[in-house]
């Protein structure tokens, strides 16, 4: 199929120019979190774990969830789930909500990386009516070019079988170009991001 | 006059003074517009990035046999089968054998337009097996029997009274549903379809060379879930969507968003290597990627239509095309609308039926400006007149108007010599017909260009 006859560049002087989303950042936690709520996501600042069950308690007893499914032993082992009775409480199908962890985080575009290789799989943070996901400020990147170099580290070359970017809940604008949220993957999203070098209780850039 | 032209023709008449039609498309468009301007200012040098992004697709065009056989190589090796098609009948072959080797029933199936280009939807329901679209537009369409109206939104022309008549009236619900209740109702048939289909078939946004992996965009999460429920994924494309690396995915998934819904990323955005790896929670067994060639090849031998190869149907074109604006997807009577649709389907079908779509313009130059891909679609449809003409594809009547034209043309003392009424009658027989029905032809004066500047005092 070689062809027989080629084309020049089309823009020979722009083929060395590298293309990147120019970074002005110097807080990926503030630029995630501005991008992250824009997309009706909402993040929630956990100074370790103790905090963290504390906000996952909160927002369970709020929404009336009985059964939240997280898939994650190291999660559900490290995070002491035991403490909240709605955990893993019935089966999958009739979860409120699901838990899982991520790859990491991109700042720019307010995007929850996850993967196949996770004990999540594929299908619980799309199937879940609601996905909780649990991320530390370690996984905060700038950009997915960020992102995806952090993947293939991770995986030495053996890529997991799906990379998944997610940002916000599903949505559609399909009826009359109106946005309705939660069409197939979950209507609510929400992240709880860990950071245990935090010293101040309150942060207004939260939210 | 073929039988395409003739339908688009009539198709055109009756579109453009069809009011409602144009309120909705209107409204609609106008909607994608004010998304499209503010989804750019992620962008702080759209003109530079969009000539990154073409010299890129350059490169993969240029090179397509060496990054798809390279795309094979790593996708076998991540325990994924391609299976190129040489046309439709060898894509639906295909589909059809992994159906019956897996005793298949029911597929459920995400936005793809390459399949709607081998009409599968049709040849598998032949076939006694319920092919079940999952985006919410392309559901609405499949209920209402009828052809996505657009590449990126399926179901545009359809107010949301529309949809909640067709959902009354095929699912047996209330019939004065908001978009959110028809949302949900779609939602709730869909889900338990997923777990039931034994097949996911999905479309491909991007195939990446290096990784062996092929990138879905969306924002429902259909396309995420027939990807991952079902023990089978096949995904089809064009050989054309090729990416030499999966690191070009940073510049082209943000083209692609802001370019396609004015969005800076959609929500999802998904990269597939092959199925469920061993130690992997769940996943398809089994993965396969459908390559079409489908006449592709023919664009790919024409060093002058190949930019048309670079396109990852964003449908930007259409949404700025005021011939689009005017008589809406259907009329084209293509899989592909718009200006890249007149641009290619000439190139994909047999171009005497549909080398008309590429006069129907007035070559304003929109698409071309609009392009992610700085595809000069403006030229293109130049170059299928071009064709057209040399393949004698015009109409006889046509031809002889010209030739006539020409010899005047070519004769101060031709040119002169009739009157002005004359002239106006002559060129009336000659070019009426293509002139067009609603256009009033200009009239001749009755002194000629050299009587006109002879009389002139200062003339020299």
């Amino acid at each position: 199929m070689a062809l027989g006859k080629s084309t020049g560049a089309p823009f020979p002087d722009h083929l060395q120019t590298p293309f990147s989303f120019q970074n002005n950042a110097h807080d990926l936690r503030a630029l995630f979190t501005k991008e992250f709520t824009a997309l009706d996501g909402q993040v929630f600042l956990c100074r370790g774990k103790p905090e963290l069950i504390e906000n996952i308690a909160k927002l369970a007893a709020e929404k009336n969830w009985t059964n939240i499914i997280c898939k994650t032993p190291a999660l559900v082992n490290d995070m002491q789930f035991h403490l909240l009775p709605s955990v893993n409480n019935s089966t999958d199908e009739e979860a409120e909500a699901g838990i899982t962890d991520c790859e990491c985080l991109v700042a720019r575009t307010g995007t929850v990386v996850l993967s196949a290789a996770q004990a999540s799989g594929r299908l619980l943070p799309v199937y879940s009516p609601v996905h909780l996901i649990i991320a530390s400020v370690d996984d905060l990147v700038f950009d997915i070019g960020d992102a995806l170099k952090r993947v293939e580290n991770k995986y030495s070359g053996q890529l997991p079988s799906a990379i998944f970017f997610a940002s916000g809940p599903s949505r559609t604008a399909d009826i009359e170009k109106r946005l309705v949220l939660g069409v197939h993957g979950p209507k609510e999203v929400y992240l709880f991001l860990m950071d245990n070098d935090l010293k101040q209780p309150k942060y207004p850039d939260t939210l | 006059m073929k039988r395409k032209q003739t339908e688009f023709l009539l198709a055109s008449g009756r579109k453009v003074f069809d009011l409602d039609h144009r309120k909705k498309l209107n409204f609609a468009l106008k909607q994608a517009d004010a998304a499209y301007k503010k989804g750019k200012q992620q962008f702080s040098d759209l003109e530079t990035t969009k000539k990154i992004a073409k010299n890129i697709k350059w490169q993969a065009i240029e090179n397509l046999h060496t990054y798809l056989e390279a795309f094979e190589t790593n996708f076998n090796r991540n325990g994924g089968r391609v299976i190129w098609a040489e046309d439709t009948q060898q894509a639906l072959d295909a589909i059809l054998n992994v159906c019956r080797k897996n005793e298949a029933k029911s597929i459920v199936k995400s936005k793809s337009i390459v399949t709607e280009e081998i009409h599968l939807n049709q040849f598998l329901t032949k076939h006694h097996i319920e092919i079940l679209e999952t985006d919410l537009g392309e559901y609405i369409q499949q209920l209402d029997g009828e052809a996505p109206y657009h590449i990126v939104a399926p179901s545009l022309h359809k107010s949301k009274e529309d949809v909640a008549q067709l959902f009354h009236e095929k699912l047996n619900v209330p019939p004065d549903l908001s978009p959110e209740e028809l949302t949900l109702v779609a939602r709730n048939i869909l889900r338990k379809k997923y777990a039931a289909a034994e097949i996911g078939i999905t479309g491909i946004n991007f195939i990446l060379a290096d990784i062996g992996g092929i990138a879905i965009t969306e924002n429902e999460g259909n396309a995420w879930l027939s990807a991952s429920a079902p023990k089978i994924h096949i995904a089809i494309t064009g050989i054309e969507k090729i990416l030499p690396s999966v690191h070009d995915l940073n510049l082209f998934w943000p083209l692609l968003a802001t370019h396609g819904s004015g969005q800076r990323t959609t929500v999802y955005n998904s990269i597939y290597t092959g199925p469920k790896k061993q130690d992997e929670t769940d996943g398809p067994e089994e993965m396969y990627v459908i390559l079409l060639d489908n006449r592709r090849s023919h664009l790919l031998a024409d060093p002058a239509a190949r930019e048309s190869l670079y396109c990852i149907r964003c449908g930007a074109c259409l949404n700025v095309c005021p011939v689009y604006k005017n008589i809406g997807g259907h009329t084209y009577g293509t899989t592909y609308s718009g200006p890249i649709g007149a641009v290619i389907s000439p190139y994909l079908n047999d171009a005497a039926e549909y080398q008309h779509l590429s006069f129907a313009s007035s070559l304003c130059g929109a698409c071309t400006e609009v392009c992610p891909v700085h595809i000069n679609l403006h030229n293109l449809l130049l170059n299928n007149r071009r064709n057209a003409v040399e393949q004698n594809l015009i109409s006889a009547s046509e031809q002889i108007g010209w030739k006539i034209w020409k010899k005047i043309n070519q004769h101060r003392l031709l040119m002169n010599w009739p009157g002005g009424a004359t002239k106006t009658f002559l060129v009336g027989k000659l070019f009426r017909q293509h002139w067009g029905i609603r256009r009033i032809l200009p009239e001749f004066t009755h002194k000629t260009f050299n009587q006109f500047t002879k009389n002139k005092p200062d003339s020299k």
